[in-house]
């Protein structure tokens, strides 16, 4: 009875481990450079934007976050492009917003009102084009996008958070 | 910490076969998704809730025959039917200073959804009387407990004597079946109120007890003109086709989330309607009621001015696109409606299907209004279009300014600690955890919150200097304070979820949220915090006593959110 226990106890600990420990920030989000063996690093930060309830909505439901992004250091434009450009899309990509321009050590401001979406950094030829056209430089994916059905769970299919 | 996960998963295995089996997603039933079919766990009393409306859900391998550990509770099991009056709509008691009023507490019975309940009510009535007094008015309430439990009754808002406060345990004992109680009210701010009981929250408010409080400011134009005033409550209630869904008698249930209801109610009615005239404002002087629910609401494109909250009005008034409004709030808005047509007042969320891992937005008319071709009365175009500042307002808050900026004298961490449910549940529960929305709109995780009760989920206010909890914080402030407290809502812990926190007796003043600081102030008694927020708040203490902050879910409340603070004359 008490190895069975243990063992319980033992189980209830691994699993809360495996949970939490890719438990993703929900404010934070990690952006990543997307070239070959890229080392370039930056975040995205979302505040709840402003609002006498405490809670800003839209009248569709969505939670309305002020977005504030932040990348060091940018590699040197090429070809035809004059200027990075932060973006927030949707996962079907149904919708994408311009974010602005992203200078290296500077904050780029601006509000999503999205459920799963993700950052994007392209490179483009001009800063203020109303779709990315360029190839995209840095990513990074809100925290509700890594949710997933309960079948996905790789734990449950016998497999290993990766 | 790859290799430490993969070890521990291995682990798992190992001991998995021991103790719970991880569930096997290859026997769920993906074509089943209708509701619960095949996971309708529990009987009769001790049944399963039906699934949020739009959600399918299959059953989850090993969760077959799990059921909330409690004695199951409804209300008249055994009672002569025919002896239960049948609840009337609330009338309106307009009191003079020095009235006074008898309220009983007792059975009714609700015909809902075709089918006719045994419920709670107030003098007989849904919801209670709607108690109309001006501002610095005394009356006395002489309160009769014929329920079948023990009972009391705050009034919520309301900075009255601490002996009238109505938090068992705390101002007073509960009131025993049968038993009487004398409060005193004194109702020293104008705005909206309520009461409710202090006892079973999650059982007593549920089903019925509730009513509102309407303090008149000797100000002539304290709120702007409108044609309509509108006293609204808002409410829900889960039942299924047998009734009413059973409360826990021995301990609280729908321990984690709250318990969310599925037929929405407006001042105790399904179906709300309004008719106005073309042109009309409407002032809507909105309570939440709901034990878990925050509610979303949008009037279509008929423009809406927020301005007032818990205890009076904001500085300044804003248009709002909706309100948010959670439970125990208060908020007084003013909507016009110019053109002809009906409009429906929609509560839209969007819903997260935890099992699907998916948001969908989700709309419940909790109301229409229609507005006809006659054109109004007396139009109130030019006042609505006018966005006041109130100096008046901002003047309160002057002597506090200086109190914005500095160190919290306070710091409380709302967190949670859940022990003892099933493995399986917690396995799915730990992986449930990749993402919290700020606010939980609905129930996604229906049959986890269905079989946690108060037993296994322990809802916390932790102290961090001092590191006590709840009932065990010791909190002393004198009359005269200002009293910095910081909040914030562990969004690491197993299941967090936001909270309405309500501080009894005083009032607050909501100072930097996230670190930013609030443009526009009102004074509250009541707090929302979502997931993995901050908010720094000041207590005014102004009224001596021994008095109860809380979670204003009412099942947090059961499972253990609360703490006392002490203010000295």
């Amino acid at each position: 009875m008490t190895g069975r226990f243990i063992r319980a106890a033992g189980a209830l600990g691994l699993l809360g481990l495996a949970g939490f420990a890719a438990r993703p920030d929900l404010y934070v989000i990690p952006l990543k450079g997307t070239g070959p063996g890229s080392r370039l690093e930056g975040k995205a930060t979302l505040s709840p934007a402003r609002s006498p309830f405490g809670l800003a909505t839209t009248k569709d439901g969505y939670f309305v976050f002020d977005l504030e992004v932040e990348v060091p250091i940018l590699p040197p434009l090429s070809g035809t492009n004059t200027a990075f450009v932060a973006w927030v899309a949707t996962a079907q990509l149904d919708r994408i917003e311009r974010i602005g321009a992203v200078v290296p050590g500077a904050t780029t401001r601006g509000k999503v009102a999205m459920n799963k979406f993700m950052v994007v950094i392209t490179a483009e030829p001009n800063a203020t084009g109303p779709k990315w056209t360029g190839p995209i430089v840095m990513r990074g994916n809100s925290a509700s996008s890594y949710l997933t059905n309960f079948s996905g769970h790789t734990m449950f299919n016998g497999g290993v958070p990766q | 910490m790859k290799r430490l996960l993969r070890g521990a998963l291995v682990a798992l295995g190992a001991v998995g076969t021991a103790v719970a089996q991880p569930p096997d997603t290859a026997r769920m039933k993906h074509d089943e998704h209708a509701g619960h079919e095949g996971m309708k766990h529990g009987t009769g009393a001790n049944r399963m809730p039906p699934m949020p409306k739009g959600m399918r859900m299959p059953p989850i391998p090993g969760l077959e025959g799990i059921a909330p550990k409690m004695v199951p509770y409804l209300p008249g099991e055994g009672m002569d039917l025919a002896t239960v009056p049948m609840a009337t709509p609330r009338k309106l008691l307009d009191l003079a200073d020095g009235d006074s009023l008898e309220l009983v507490a007792g059975f009714v019975k609700r015909k809902l959804r075709g089918k006719e309940l045994v419920m709670y009510g107030f003098n007989g009535q849904y919801p209670g009387p709607l108690i109309r007094v001006r501002q610095s008015a005394r009356i006395v309430v002489h309160f009769k407990n014929q329920l079948d439990m023990p009972s009391a009754v705050h009034w919520h808002g309301l900075r009255l004597d601490n002996k009238s406060d109505g938090a068992p345990g705390v101002t007073q004992d509960p009131v025993p079946v049968g038993g009487t109680f004398r409060y005193e009210l004194y109702f020293p701010d104008p705005g909206i109120y309520w009461y409710h009981p202090h006892v079973r929250e999650d059982i007593q408010q549920d089903l019925g007890l509730y009513g509102n409080m309407l303090v008149d400011s000797p100000e002539p134009n304290y709120y702007n003109p409108a044609n309509d005033e509108q006293v609204v409550m808002l409410d829900d209630l889960l039942i299924d086709d047998e009734g009413i869904l059973p409360y826990g008698k021995d301990v609280g249930n729908y321990a984690i989330m709250g318990r969310f209801g599925n037929l929405f109610l407006v001042n105790g009615e399904p179906d709300y309607r309004l008719s106005v005239n073309k042109g009309d404002v409407v002032r809507f002087l909105f309570t939440n009621v709901a034990n878990t629910r925050t509610f979303n609401l949008s009037f279509g494109d008929n423009p809406v001015k927020l301005v007032g909250a818990d205890i009076g009005r904001f500085e300044r008034e804003e248009m709002v696109e909706t309100v948010v409004i959670a439970p125990a709030q208060r908020y007084a808005i003013e909507v016009k409606f110019d053109k002809p047509g009906t409009y429906p007042i929609p509560n839209t969320v969007q819903a997260l299907n935890n099992f699907l891992g998916e948001f969908q937005e989700t709309v419940d008319t909790i109301g229409v209004v229609t507005v006809g071709t006659r054109p109004t009365t007396k139009d109130h175009g030019r006042t609505f279009a006018t966005l006041r500042t109130l100096p008046q307002v901002s003047a309160e808050f002057a002597p506090y300014r200086g109190h914005f900026d500095r160190t919290p004298d306070k710091d409380l961490l709302l967190t949670v600690n859940i022990q003892g449910l099933p493995i399986t549940l917690t396995a799915f529960m730990s992986v449930d955890t990749m993402y919290f929305p700020p606010q939980e709109w609905v129930d996604g995780m229906r049959d986890m919150n269905w079989v946690s009760t108060s037993r296994e989920v322990h809802w916390i206010m932790r102290d961090l200097q001092t590191k006590r909890e709840n009932m065990d914080i010791v909190w002393n402030m004198k009359v005269g304070d200002v009293v910095k407290v910081r909040m914030t809502n562990d969004g690491k812990s197993m299941h967090p979820m936001s909270h309405p926190i309500h501080f009894h007796g005083q009032r607050l003043l909501v100072v930097a949220r996230n670190g930013i600081p609030e443009s526009n102030l009102a004074w509250r008694d009541t707090i929302l915090l979502p997931v993995g927020q901050t908010v720094d708040l000041l207590i005014e203490a102004t009224n001596p006593g021994k008095w109860m902050a809380h979670c204003h879910i009412a099942e947090h409340l059961e499972a253990g959110m609360m703490m006392v603070f002490t203010v000295a004359p």
